[in-house]
């Protein structure tokens, strides 16, 4: 697909600004810390900024954990502070609130974008937004990329009658689904409650497991069934399925949707954008499934199935990587869009993500930001330009595979 | 086309009634501190608070089951859908998934509100504070050890000092009871699955009915939902109609003006900004818009705030300037983008050739041939925008202080207002739905080539 560095020079800024942004959130804790980067203090070398949770002792004072030091104040002998000696959540004793971009704190440290309301440095406020916002950019997109090439995908490459099963596997499976959510899910409904995330996830992950061996199991020995009942062949119309779900979810605005969504579960971040994804593959499926549908009809899958491979192997090998352009497209184009989304909602304070870009913006209302312009402008300058570079990315892909739709 | 249209219908109503059974499922359980805090708000006193949340919970539905149908346990009793609150109904459902015995739940629970209810009414005492505590960790144990344990510690609270006598033979009951669920045990009913029938007098049908003669039910503030939904379209309406309308003209013109000229400094300029526009946030526009041109403080052009559009429509038509502004730009750039591509496909297109080729005006031809498919195009993308007409703008009448439907949908969500939210919902599906027929049913008039139903052979 990329054949060299040298074609992809048309985006060249795009995609060194995303890539500034992905080298700035990794960094984050290093750009800009109220704690030293390395400290000498007494006869040791400390690194609070590497770790901030290590009790240390200095001074004579009880061993505390380096956190809650005021490292501006402690006595040590030779202190390297970051590019930015500000906090991310932390209140920074000199700072003052609504200072216009340039201006110092009693610390005589140069605010470069200002402060907040809050009384925060912008630019570390917004250096720390940078991984809130590409997260809901990346998982979301990711999210809506893998449903609708899975979707997609399978709605085109099997159809309404390429996917044929005995009447007694879908007896099995059927009952294996049934009994499988009444005792690994209905029964243990209280049990996914009060838990750590992790175990959350362990658990969910261990009765999925479970569903799919109990279902597998069911199925494989009613497709063993004897007799004409069980052995009649049936077409699973996959395709008027995945269609009928694309038709619902597209006549359900999402927005409302989201609204909905957050109003009952408390506007979680992750929900949110579980939702995102799950509303906006629709469009992403319709198109791999009309790439996949062409690639069907070609001389190779025809070759493919001659040669006796399976149904499996010849999607996932042969149909499915010609959907590969239709997924990068709408990979950087949903990175952008999440974003956008996202931001919207943090500003009308519907979704609580910490301190995403959007959420800045969001936090002063709409006649203070006369007065407070500095607050407004740079995240959104962020916004748009991240959202910029991405539509830039999408539009230059989408045209290099298919020039009929270019200039 | 007769049998076109009757499938098509079909498929619309099944596609209704599939986005019914989500919107209803998703607002099915909502945060019940919602209508308890409202009620405290509204009543001081114990009573009619509760008389409030009954009230409420009458009115919402609550008290009744979900839906026709239900798949539950055989230790699970039928009616449990009348507990309310829902944290209670799960407390009792674990109880009786645990124990499988239904009777003994339900009379341990039974003395165990008892007991509650007279430690609640009698004078406060720091010792019956504790004792209601340990009552409340009993009463939500999960595991039988745990139970013993609980059960064991309010015993011992109930016998002590500050306890009077009549109280504690109460919570010994209660205790003898708790005892009596542990011993009886009939664990196997648990894994027995069976359908419970309900019948018409569930929420869904009840909701689906009545949504279906026009009452969408009442809002959290006792106002009815379909008046204050008319109510408030008829505020947004305005603004996204002519919003809408230039969207598309000026997006049509600017598309198809780029398309003839493909390749000049006008088209390469046109698409540059069409595609930076596409990537403006609605928010950032909208605030630019407001400090730069609406600001008491400087430049102060246009006057904001829509309170009066119905009444006096005409009376300052510079407050429809930087809304309008706001609402169309986005939908220009989509329009101009899609005619663009679709007018310049055209172009290129043997039929389009020959009507030259035929001596045909430049202007006939690009408007009478060329744009003859971005019709549907544009059919289509108006199909999608309807969604935004009644969600989308929440972002501009919340800058602009329109007091229309995306305001509305702003505060809904904000009190979980679940009857407000579904009925938007359920409403706005159905407009696309329809929205989408239309589309499909230009798109069959405008391109006779296009078959109406699949074939068989066909994906």
């Amino acid at each position: 697909m990329i054949t060299s560095l040298h074609n992809l020079r048309p985006i060249a800024g795009s995609l060194s600004w995303l890539s500034l942004l992905v080298v700035v959130a990794i960094l984050a804790p290093v750009l800009s810390n109220d704690q030293p980067l390395a400290c000498h203090c007494g006869e040791t070398w400390y690194f609070p900024a590497f770790s901030p949770n290590k009790a240390i002792t200095i001074a004579n004072e009880a061993s505390r954990p380096s956190r809650d030091i005021d490292w501006q104040k402690a006595p040590c002998a030779s202190k390297l502070w970051p590019l930015l000696p500000f906090g991310n959540k932390s209140y920074d004793a000199g700072n003052q609130q609504d200072q216009p971009p340039l201006s110092r704190n009693s610390a005589n440290r140069l605010h470069l974008l200002g402060t907040t309301r809050s009384s925060q440095d912008l630019l570390t406020m917004l250096i720390y937004g940078t991984r809130v916002s590409l997260l809901v950019g990346v998982f979301t997109a990711l999210l809506t990329v893998s449903l609708g090439v899975g979707f997609g995908g399978i709605a085109g490459f099997f159809g309404n009658d390429r996917l044929r099963i005995s009447r007694g596997e879908v007896i099995g499976y059927g009952l294996g689904l049934f009994l499988s959510w009444y005792y690994f899910f209905y029964l243990r409904f209280d049990a996914l409650e009060n838990e750590q995330a992790w175990w959350l996830l362990g658990e969910l992950l261990f009765r999925l497991l479970a569903t799919l061996a109990f279902t597998g199991g069911l199925g494989w020995a009613f497709g063993k069934m004897p007799g004409a009942f069980f052995g009649k062949n049936t077409a699973l119309p996959l395709d008027s399925l995945v269609q009928k779900m694309m038709e619902v979810l597209q006549s359900i605005p999402s927005l409302v949707l989201i609204l909905t969504v957050g109003a009952i579960s408390g506007r979680n971040l992750w929900i949110m954008m579980l939702m995102l994804g799950c509303v906006s593959w629709v469009g992403v499926a319709r198109l791999v499934r009309a790439d996949v549908l062409r690639a069907r009809e070609s001389a190779y899958m025809e070759a493919g199935e001659v040669m006796g491979f399976g149904g499996w192997r010849l999607l996932f090998w042969h149909a499915l990587p010609n959907a590969l352009n239709t997924a990068w497209v709408a990979l950087a184009m949903g990175i952008g869009s999440a974003i956008t989304a996202e931001s919207s909602l943090a500003f009308l304070g519907l979704v609580n993500s910490g301190n995403s870009w959007g959420s800045i913006f969001g936090s002063i209302s709409g006649q203070e930001i006369i007065s407070l312009w500095w607050v407004g402008v740079f995240p959104c300058l962020c916004i748009f330009f991240t959202v910029l570079s991405c539509n830039h990315i999408s539009e230059f892909f989408r045209n290099r595979f298919d020039p009929r739709s270019g200039n | 086309m007769g049998k076109f249209l009757r499938k098509r219908l079909i498929s619309l109503l099944i596609t209704l009634l599939l986005v019914s059974l989500v919107g209803f499922a998703l607002t099915a359980y909502p945060p019940e501190t919602l209508a308890f805090d409202k009620c405290h708000n509204e009543f001081g006193d114990n009573q009619n608070e509760q008389k409030c949340i009954d009230k409420l919970v009458a009115e919402l539905g609550f008290d009744r089951p979900l839906f026709y149908f239900e798949i539950a346990s055989l230790a699970e009793p039928d009616t449990l859908y009348k507990v309310y609150p829902f944290s209670l109904r799960k407390v009792l459902r674990r109880h009786a998934l645990r124990s499988g015995n239904w009777e003994a739940v339900q009379q341990w629970h039974l003395s165990l509100s008892a007991a509650r209810q007279a430690l609640r009414t009698s004078e406060p005492n720091p010792a019956y504070q504790t004792l209601l505590g340990a009552i409340q960790t009993w009463e939500s144990s999960l595991h039988a050890q745990d139970f013993e344990a609980y059960r064991l510690r309010v015993i011992e609270l109930s016998h002590g000092p500050d306890i009077p006598n009549s109280l504690s033979s109460l919570m010994a009951n209660t205790c003898e009871q708790g005892k009596v669920l542990l011993n009886t045990r009939q664990g196997w009913r648990t894994y027995v699955p069976r359908i419970i029938w309900h019948g018409t007098s569930c929420r869904y049908h009840q909701w689906i009915s009545r949504m279906a003669k026009g009452d969408w039910g009442t809002t959290l503030n006792h106002l009815p939902v379909r008046s204050e939904i008319m109510r408030m379209v008829g505020n947004s309406a305005p603004v996204v109609c002519l919003g809408l309308l230039i969207a598309v003209v000026l997006g049509t013109w600017l598309g198809v003006a780029s398309a003839r000229r493909a390749g000049s400094a006008f088209d390469r300029i046109s698409t540059a900004g069409v595609f930076a526009l596409d990537a403006v946030p609605v928010f950032w526009a909208g605030i630019l818009l407001l400090v730069l041109l609406a600001n008491p403080k400087g430049l102060h052009i246009f006057p904001i705030g829509f309170d009066n559009i119905r009444t006096h429509p005409g009376e300052n038509i510079l407050r429809w300037v930087l809304p309008l502004v706001v609402y169309s730009y986005g939908g220009i750039a989509i329009v101009t983008r899609l005619i663009r591509l679709q007018v310049l496909e055209a172009l290129n297109q043997d039929f389009v050739r020959t009507a030259r080729a035929k001596g045909l005006s430049t202007q006939a031809v690009v408007w009478k041939h060329a744009f003859r498919q971005a019709w549907v195009t544009l059919a289509t993308i108006v199909a999608g925008l309807i969604p935004a007409l009644v969600g989308g703008s929440i972002i501009i009448e919340h800058l602009f202080t329109i007091h229309g439907i995306g305001e509305g949908l702003e505060k809904a969500s904000a009190n979980a207002d679940t009857s407000f939210l579904l009925a938007s919902l359920t409403l706005t599906a159905f407009l696309t739905a329809v929205g989408y027929l239309v589309a499909d049913l230009l798109y069959v008039m405008v391109d006779p080539r296009i078959r109406l139903l699949p074939t068989r052979n066909e994906a």
